[in-house]
């Protein structure tokens, strides 16, 4: 009897866990942009779920962790290529993990996002917004149901993207119907995303060697081996410029007040 | 209803405001990716910048996306023909050197994968490696034209992917290598909502002015219109009114000249706001546009970002 109510309670802790689900395009495109946020969370108690469209490698799941984050699934499509599947397909396969681990949060990148040279990321955001969309519908992907997936609503979507854009926190009209900017205070966990950050090797050498095709000249020894942490210090500032934060991240963001008009929401 | 007539008139404010003059960089090399035979030569298109390009002793080359064959009135297989032989005189009016023609069919590229026309992108950024892309603008907004979207977004992507070891290693079995376009200049309508939104203003000659809008007629196909002359001068003359510049003229020849002069308005209209005779309005992206986050870090190293 002892054993059934100690059970039945930690299933229902389990149940009441929250759960936050973080979609890339790479294993680095949510951390450099979204990281900092979802380590709030994860300090916080909630699981963090991150599903890489392409195929993260160990560097990317080494660094999930150091995020306090649960787990890293790849979908394995190849970097620099999400433009050429099916989107449905990536749809239904992000919709496959919305409704497994019934994410109270959604992270995505913001396909609407202009002046990102990402396409990976346009292609993986598109998907993934209609992902949170269609995922709530009883009709689509009915075979799910027979493995006990029920249709899920995702009450809180944030879109991230690189600050690119100089207008990027004027708001659309629109409101409640579109999402509007929000700034994240991260400076509690800037130097965890830094220390994940600089675990992703491989994207540094990658950028340290870009940087020195454009430049036309090698970068001094100690700085390609903090680019990576440079670039998140460099997002936190830019996205805390213009608020009282030392550090941010950027979203726009869509609550559980999304398409409610004022008039109708609880004060 | 107030605040809704006002709003438009302050995004229009916005979206004229002044621009700081932006001077282009030295360099050898252009590539004018566009997705038909003219759109480098109408109001919004690029035919300024080439023209001061080219006296600065640039080279360029014209990639046309399409086969052009919906524009004009003569069948798919003639609007082809005359087309693709007027962009030659047109771009060659310039300055510029070829047309290099992907052919893809004129307003069916939606159906065209957007890797296939990114891979063929990549492939010319790498043989050539253009100080500057010249196109149409990736994210700009309330654009019909489905080759102008398609064609837009894949030039980006290819920026993108060109610059990268891991795409396309085929290319570099012919000595190729990555290679990331350092300057980027693009372009679309500015004038209705949000649209295209440009952040710098060139300067343009009058002699600039002047080929931009002979290169405008010179694709009659599609451009030169004797019959609008016609209207034009009939009208004026019910009000007893003349336009001397076209007295004498035969209708085509001041269509010509009417043209030249909407191009000259247009681009002094553009100058007055930035505070010169004339120019044109671009979003520039320069070499490291794509990592904001870096630019402290790089003027830390000397590197102006």
């Amino acid at each position: 009897m002892v054993l059934w109510l100690l059970l039945a309670m930690a299933a229902s802790l389990g149940a009441q866990e929250r759960a936050v689900l973080a979609v890339t395009a790479e294993g680095e495109d949510y951390l450099l942009y979204a990281g900092g946020t979802l380590a709030a969370m994860a300090k916080e108690g909630a699981a963090v779920y991150v599903v890489c469209a392409t195929a993260c490698s160990g560097e990317d799941e080494a660094a999930a962790k150091a995020l306090g984050f649960r787990r890293m699934d790849s979908l394995g499509y190849r970097r620099g290529n999400l433009a050429g599947i099916s989107p449905t397909e990536l749809r239904d396969r992000i919709v496959f993990h919305i409704r497994l681990r019934k994410p109270a949060a959604i992270f995505f990148p913001n396909p609407h996002a202009e002046y990102d040279e990402g396409f990976d990321r346009l292609h993986a955001g598109m998907a993934a917004e209609e992902a949170a969309f269609t995922a709530a519908q009883r009709n689509l992907q009915p075979s799910h149901a027979v493995v006990d997936l029920a249709p899920h609503v995702t009450p809180e979507w944030y879109f991230y993207a690189p600050p690119a854009d100089p207008r990027r926190r004027q708001g659309e009209a629109g409101e409640p119907f579109v999402p509007q900017p929000k700034v994240v205070d991260i400076a509690a966990v800037l130097e965890v995303k830094v220390k994940a950050a600089s675990l992703l090797r491989t994207a540094e050498s990658r950028l340290a060697a870009e940087l020195e095709r454009r430049m036309n000249r090698s970068l001094p020894g100690q700085a390609a081996g903090r680019l990576y942490a440079e670039r998140v210090r460099g997002l936190a500032k830019l996205s805390a410029a213009g608020t009282a934060y030392r550090a941010a991240e950027e979203f726009v963001y869509a609550g559980v007040a999304f398409q409610i008009p004022a008039a109708y929401r609880q004060p | 209803m107030r605040f809704r007539m006002f709003l438009p008139a302050l995004l229009a404010g916005a979206a004229f405001a002044q621009l700081p003059l932006h001077t282009p960089p030295p360099g050898k090399l252009f590539l004018l990716i566009q997705p038909h035979h003219d759109d480098h030569s109408w109001a919004y298109g690029h035919a300024g910048l080439v023209a001061r390009l080219v006296e600065s002793g640039y080279t360029g080359h014209y990639v046309r996306l399409t086969n052009d064959e919906k524009d004009g009135s003569g069948t798919w297989a003639q609007n082809d023909i005359v087309n693709h032989r007027e962009t030659v005189e047109a771009i060659r009016n310039l300055g510029m050197t070829d047309v290099i023609s992907l052919n893809w069919r004129n307003d069916h590229t939606d159906s065209v994968p957007h890797v296939d026309i990114r891979a063929q992108i990549v492939l010319l950024i790498r043989k050539m490696l253009p100080d500057i892309v010249m196109s149409y603008h990736p994210w700009g907004h309330y654009d019909r034209n489905p080759d102008h979207r398609k064609l837009a977004r894949a030039v980006a992507d290819a920026i993108w992917a060109a610059s990268q070891e891991d795409q396309y290693p085929e290319h570099f079995a012919l000595g190729l290598k990555p290679y990331r376009v350092p300057h980027q200049y693009y372009s679309q309508r500015n004038d209705y909502g949000r649209g295209s939104r440009p952040n710098v203003a060139v300067e343009i000659s009058a002699e600039h002015v002047a080929k931009k809008g002979r290169s405008f007629w010179l694709h009659r196909n599609v451009r030169l219109d004797p019959a609008m002359a016609r209207r034009v001068r009939e009208r004026l003359a019910k009000e007893g009114k003349h336009i001397p510049q076209i007295e004498g003229l035969s209708d085509e020849e001041a269509a010509m000249r009417l043209q030249e002069a909407s191009m000259e308005y247009r681009a002094r209209q553009v100058g007055a706001r930035h505070g010169v005779r004339y120019a044109e309005e671009y979003s520039y992206r320069g070499p490291y546009a794509d990592l904001p986050e870096m630019h402290e870090f790089l003027r830390g190293l000397g590197v102006t970002p």
